[in-house]
């Protein structure tokens, strides 16, 4: 992954469920950053992708991100992932 | 007092005055000089000034001792090495103070000197610096030369960015410069060219930026460079200003000035990998591999080297107890037996060493047990806690309850800031009773990891004003949480995800209410899960039969 910059617009996240989430109803990425909980909408992306679009400006620091799926009778959360946003320096 | 002190050992330097003037000529701050001659008088007249001071040793010392005695002369808040054989441009030391910060070890740009010419003294010939000349091309003068001194920066090149291989030895990171955090006025190196560095005087003894176990000289930018940033610090290069070095590499009378084998060289950088690539240093708080990753790609290491040393954990070798990141573990030995041995058991699979402070005598649990004789209650569980983290030797710690299940990704979070609580907020609530377990993001004690002064310091004071005031709910738990005038402190507080859950095991005698609905909160989450298996851990029903 190449190393993503504060300030930086439009970033296309892409998390590999590494199964199949075509059915999933609730297909959604809960962030944690800086101790701030919000919500992110995802869409099914090619069967095992969850996908979005983050248009806001990115900040320095560390993104935590929770996958929460409901598939079928299933409903849960994946192991989160990160991403960290570098500053940029002058 | 002055600000800054500009540290420089000389040792057989022709061009030491030069240095001086250049100095002198351009401070803009409240700046002085300490030279060491280490082991011979100045070679040139040197000026006398209120600014200068000379420390003179029959025999050398060595250059890391120099600069090591220089420092502790020096009163001053900040100290910068510099060669002996250095220009400086115009109130270099003013526009570098007003940049720096403590937790920064700062260079600025760096050019070449133009040191000198040699001319002959019989046609005028002039001649690019370098040795002593044989004979003149011109006019074949073979005894008569003299320097003409020229002493300025060069216009190019401008050097910024300095990097080290896996060697480790010394590169230019030229590459650097084309990124994006290679642009602008103040950016990081990852290295240093070792000839001119500054930091605040407190870092240079704290990290022992001058170990003089690694070699008289050798290897110094890669050194101080290394213990700025694994203990939490940052390189930063300042091109607002500039200092020009004189290369002596061309041997003869133009080359080093303090005698260097090849065997002291290897020495040096033998020393490094063990300590450093090795994460063995004692003051280190950030493994090898992520300086690395900060500034990968790296000339001069390759993806395998970097997956190498990435498995390499990070340790202490002053003791070999000690690692910079440590658990406190408090219990007030009421739980369940059959619950507080499966955590135990978890947490010894751990491989940090333990503090334990608990109520009842500890011998087999833990790397060192605190007996508080004491009863149970708020107050005592705060003064629990205080005494295991003033027991505890590391400078990260993780607080462990007696009935939590942590695994081990709880342990890889290294916290950023030194002044902020962090919570692990991948927690599951588990009922030992029914298998039943829920989910929501909250700060909870359990979970809290931060740096040791930073606990001592709210715990202190949070001790203090209880005996003092008595107890309120209002102070809160969890350190750096709330707003509310009742607060202990103003520290701040932030959270992560571990890459796999902790497990809060619920046993109807918590210290905090179990909230099973969205009904049993006074404040609603924003999310809340009910859920009857956990990542890692697998089906809650199992789950309380297997551990619990």
């Amino acid at each position: 992954m190449e190393k993503i910059y504060a300030g930086t617009t439009n970033l296309e996240i892409i998390i590999d469920m590494q199964q199949d989430i075509s059915n999933a109803t609730v297909h959604e990425v809960i962030v944690l950053k800086d101790g701030e909980e919000s919500v992110w909408d995802a869409e099914v992306y090619e069967s095992n992708c969850l996908r979005f679009l983050y248009t806001s400006e990115l900040v320095e620091g560390t993104y935590y991100l929770h996958p929460n799926l409901t598939i079928n009778d299933w409903s849960g959360l994946a192991n989160p992932v990160t991403f960290r946003v570098y500053p940029k320096w002058g | 007092m002055f600000k800054l002190s500009i540290l420089i050992p000389s040792r057989n330097e022709l061009f030491l005055k030069n240095t001086i003037d250049s100095i002198l000529n351009n401070i803009e701050a409240d700046t002085e000089i300490i030279v060491i001659c280490d082991g011979q008088w100045p070679i040139e007249g040197i000026p006398d000034n209120p600014r200068l001071t000379i420390i003179h040793h029959n025999e050398s010392i060595g250059q890391r001792a120099a600069i090591n005695e220089a420092a502790r002369y020096s009163q001053a808040k900040y100290v910068m090495k510099m060669d002996a054989h250095c220009a400086v441009s115009k109130g270099f030391d003013r526009i570098l103070l007003e940049d720096m910060q403590d937790d920064y070890t700062m260079v600025p740009l760096m050019k070449n000197l133009y040191g000198f010419d040699w001319v002959c003294k019989q046609c005028g010939n002039r001649r690019y610096q370098g040795p002593t000349p044989i004979s003149c091309p011109n006019c074949g003068n073979t005894k008569e030369f003299e320097r003409d001194i020229i002493w300025k920066g060069k216009n190019s090149p401008n050097s910024t960015s300095y990097c080290f291989d896996s060697d480790p030895h010394f590169q230019y990171f030229g590459e650097f410069k084309k990124r994006k955090e290679g642009q602008g006025d103040l950016t990081e190196t990852m290295s240093l060219q070792g000839s001119c560095w500054m930091l605040t005087r407190d870092k240079y003894f704290e990290l022992g930026v001058c170990d003089e176990s690694f070699g008289s000289w050798g290897s110094q930018g890669i050194e101080v460079a290394l213990k700025t940033w694994l203990s939490g610090g940052r390189v930063i290069c300042n091109k607002k200003t500039w200092y020009a070095h004189l290369f002596r590499t061309q041997g003869g009378d133009f080359s080093f000035p303090y005698p260097l084998s090849n065997k002291q060289v290897q020495k040096a950088k033998k020393g490094i990998r063990d300590l450093f690539f090795n994460n063995r240093w004692d003051r280190q708080i950030l493994p090898m591999f992520w300086l690395l990753e900060r500034f990968w790609p790296v000339p001069g290491w390759t993806e395998e080297e970097l997956e190498k040393i990435k498995k390499v954990p990070l340790r202490s070798t002053i003791n070999n107890n000690s690692l910079n990141k440590s658990i406190i573990f408090y219990t007030d030995n009421k739980l369940k037996l059959k619950i507080a041995h499966c955590v135990q058991r978890q947490l010894n699979t751990i491989h940090l060493p333990i503090v334990s402070a608990s109520l009842k005598p500890m011998p087999h649990f833990g790397d060192k047990n605190i007996y508080v004789k004491k009863k149970h209650g708020y107050l005592t569980m705060f003064y629990q806690i205080l005494v295991a983290l003033e027991a505890s030797e590391s400078d990260i710690i993780f607080f462990c309850e007696h009935d939590v299940l942590y695994h081990p990704s709880h342990f890889d979070f290294i916290p950023e800031k030194k002044n902020v609580f962090y919570y692990n907020q991948n927690v599951y609530h588990l009922n030992s009773d029914n298998g039943k377990s829920v989910f929501y993001y909250a700060n909870r004690t359990s979970q809290l990891c931060a740096y040791k002064n930073l606990l001592i310091d709210h715990y202190t004071n949070r001790i203090k004003i209880i005996e003092k005031n008595g107890f309120s709910y209002r102070m809160g738990f969890e350190p750096g949480t709330h707003n509310r005038k009742e607060k202990i402190d103003n520290y701040t507080c932030s959270s992560w995800l571990s890459e796999f859950p902790n497990i809060d095991i619920r046993h109807g005698n918590n210290l905090t209410k179990s909230k099973w609905s969205v009904n049993d909160f006074r404040n609603k989450p924003r999310f809340f899960k009910q859920c009857d298996c956990i990542p890692y851990w697998g089906e809650t029903a199992k789950l309380i039969k297997t551990f619990l």
